[in-house]
């Protein structure tokens, strides 16, 4: 009687243990996702939460400091800040993660042709080569002041500069790939490139993809607010996170508020991002996790 | 050794030559019509020809691709289209500052990532680790204008303790001349300092689970001698590779931090380029930049060889 009470609690103690270790290990993956949710979810409802109109002038109360009307302040128009910063978050994971798939499918593609056919490996990783010794922020600005601003021109010059990353890296798993034995059974028996590519070689190479993906999306919000902030990113009606620092600029020593909220936001996002790469890296590669 | 030297000189000037491809492609190849773009909405179709023009952009490409690496092959890179100067002399007259930035940023942050990188690799997954790692990350995501803004609001705004904004040249004395570069050297400093504790602390996790290691604790050897005498020896290929590869990230990051910062260098010069969509100015900066990079890390990859007889060939 006394040995079935017993077994019942010590088995919820040590079912309660794991998941205290596991909660302890993936850390990262907990803290990091739930941020990004919790910002996601301000972003995506920020048309029914918001107190004001993002665009709307105010002039009778402009550069507030954070007050009960305006949580944020307001800012040299006397637009609502906080209801700009949430827009804002609209704007800057929509070009994140257009960038982080756009980038990712371009440099897939190059790094498998090089990875696979040796004629065409010397001349697409030169290319890839001369692109990364060009600072990305560098090539954006160049690529910006060249076009008439828009949302989409800014997603193509942010992933521009993160293709030669992807293709890099996708090239050296498929070199590796290449050698392994299942890859060479395939080809012994005959086995067509086109599904030697598609069944045998691409779903191996992505998780190293993922995780790349997420520090592209990470990098490339802070590119779009570096472009915004240099005042050749997205067009500047449109309240992105860039566009309302870069506005905030000119007022930092009077009104500090109107870049330091944005700014916090636009931190807090790359921070979660990066965390949840860092976390579903260690998550997927067990070899890296018990090391570290 | 030198037939090493010339294959990697050979494979540096392709590189090199591929960026000139780029950057003369990239007016090219860019949608609609940059000299439209460049002369600004209120323009003249006159006024658009003669940019049109003062680009080259009316010769045949082939031609004007010649024409341009013949000018740089002579150190040519161009005139400005609005104060007429040769861009090189631009450039020229704004490099004190830009040097001196990025030179404090260097040496701020990896005298702070090494000493940060090396305990958290010993203290590995205690809380020493985890707050040095949670630092890490916040350091790598926050722009450097918000950090920069952040340290100017403290530090010289409220505490009164560092200038504002501005440069100083060295010939004005050493003190003004480092009280100026602390704030933007600690601001662009903060990404560079994260990447190279990561890559210090996992190199050197790797490095401690060798062998030799344990050899040297079974020896009696003290933890600092182990650490710093056995393990960062060992580990320093991928940490000076690590500091190569993020000039990349040094320079995109001069540009915003000298605006921020009000200082006078190649940033600044590119920042007012950019603004008055300068385009030869923009582009001069960018090949001055690339090569520079390009140099440094055929000089650190030269290194090795020169310096770990491990590496060959």
């Amino acid at each position: 009687m006394s040995g079935a009470a017993a077994a019942p609690t010590e088995l919820a103690f040590s079912r309660r243990r794991r998941r205290l270790r596991f909660a302890s290990r993936h850390l990262t993956i907990l803290v990091g996702g739930t941020l990004l949710v919790l910002l996601i979810a301000l972003a995506l409802a920020a048309p029914a939460i918001t107190p004001y109109d993002p665009i709307a002038l105010d002039v009778t109360h402009r550069l507030r400091p954070p007050n009960a009307q305006h949580w944020f302040g307001t800012d040299n128009y006397g637009r609502d800040i906080l209801s700009r910063t949430l827009y804002g978050g609209r704007i800057s994971l929509f070009v994140g993660i257009a960038a982080a798939l756009a980038s990712s499918v371009t440099g897939t593609a190059i790094g498998l042709a090089a990875g696979v056919f040796r004629w065409a490996d010397a001349a697409l990783m030169r290319v890839m080569d001369g692109l990364m010794a060009i600072p990305s922020i560098l090539l954006a600005v160049a690529m910006m002041t060249l076009v008439r601003p828009g949302v989409l021109i800014v997603i193509v010059a942010i992933t521009i500069p993160e293709v030669p990353r992807v293709a890099r890296l996708v090239r050296s798993v498929v070199l590796v790939i290449r050698e392994q034995t299942y890859v060479q059974a395939a080809t012994s028996i005959g086995t067509r490139l086109p599904r030697l590519l598609l069944h045998h070689i691409l779903p191996n190479t992505l998780t190293p993809i993922i995780v790349q993906a997420t520090y592209v999306c990470a990098s490339a919000v802070l590119l779009e607010a570096y472009l915004g902030f240099l005042g050749v990113g997205i067009p500047p009606e449109i309240p992105s996170w860039g566009n309302i620092i870069s506005d905030g600029r000119t007022y930092v020593q009077l009104a500090i508020w109107i870049v330091l909220f944005p700014g916090a936001f636009l931190g807090l996002m790359v921070v979660a991002i990066n965390m949840l790469g860092d976390g579903v890296r260690d998550l997927l590669d067990q070899r890296l996790a018990s090391r570290f | 050794m030198i037939r090493v030297i010339l294959r990697k000189l050979g494979s540096t000037a392709v590189v090199v030559a591929v960026v000139a491809v780029i950057v003369f492609l990239l007016i090219h190849i860019s949608p609609g019509d940059p000299a439209a773009i460049i002369a600004g909405d209120r323009a003249t179709s006159a006024d658009i020809e003669h940019i049109r023009q003062s680009l080259g952009l009316d010769q045949p490409l082939i031609v004007q691709f010649g024409l341009w690496v013949g000018r740089l092959m002579h150190g040519d890179l161009g005139v400005s289209l609005f104060s007429r100067m040769p861009v090189a002399t631009l450039v020229a007259g704004r490099v004190e500052p830009t040097v001196s930035l990025a030179i404090a940023t260097m040496l701020f942050a990896v005298s702070t990532a090494l000493p940060l990188g090396i305990l958290a690799a010993w203290q590995v997954g205690r809380w020493v680790d985890r707050a040095i790692m949670v630092l890490a990350i916040v350091a790598f995501s926050f722009p450097i204008f918000i950090i920069g803004y952040g340290l100017v609001w403290g530090f010289a705004l409220k505490l009164r303790l560092l200038p504002v904004q501005g440069y100083t040249t060295l010939a004005n004395g050493f003190v003004p001349y480092l009280q100026h570069l602390i704030l933007p050297a600690v601001s662009l400093g903060l990404v560079f300092m994260a990447l190279l504790t990561r890559m210090t602390r996992s190199t050197m996790i790797e490095v401690l689970g060798e062998d030799y290691i344990r050899t040297a604790r079974a020896k009696g050897l003290g933890q600092l001698a182990i650490l710093l005498r056995h393990a960062l020896k060992n580990a320093a290929v991928p940490i000076v590779t690590t500091i190569g590869s993020g000039i990349a990230l040094l320079i995109g990051g001069v540009v915003v931090t000298e605006s921020v910062f009000s200082i006078p260098g190649i940033g600044r010069l590119t920042i007012d380029a950019v603004t008055q969509r300068d385009y030869p100015v923009i582009q001069g900066v960018i090949l001055i930049s690339s090569f520079a990079y390009v140099l440094v890390n055929f000089v650190i990859d030269l290194s090795y060889r020169l310096f770990d007889p491990r590496i060959q060939g």
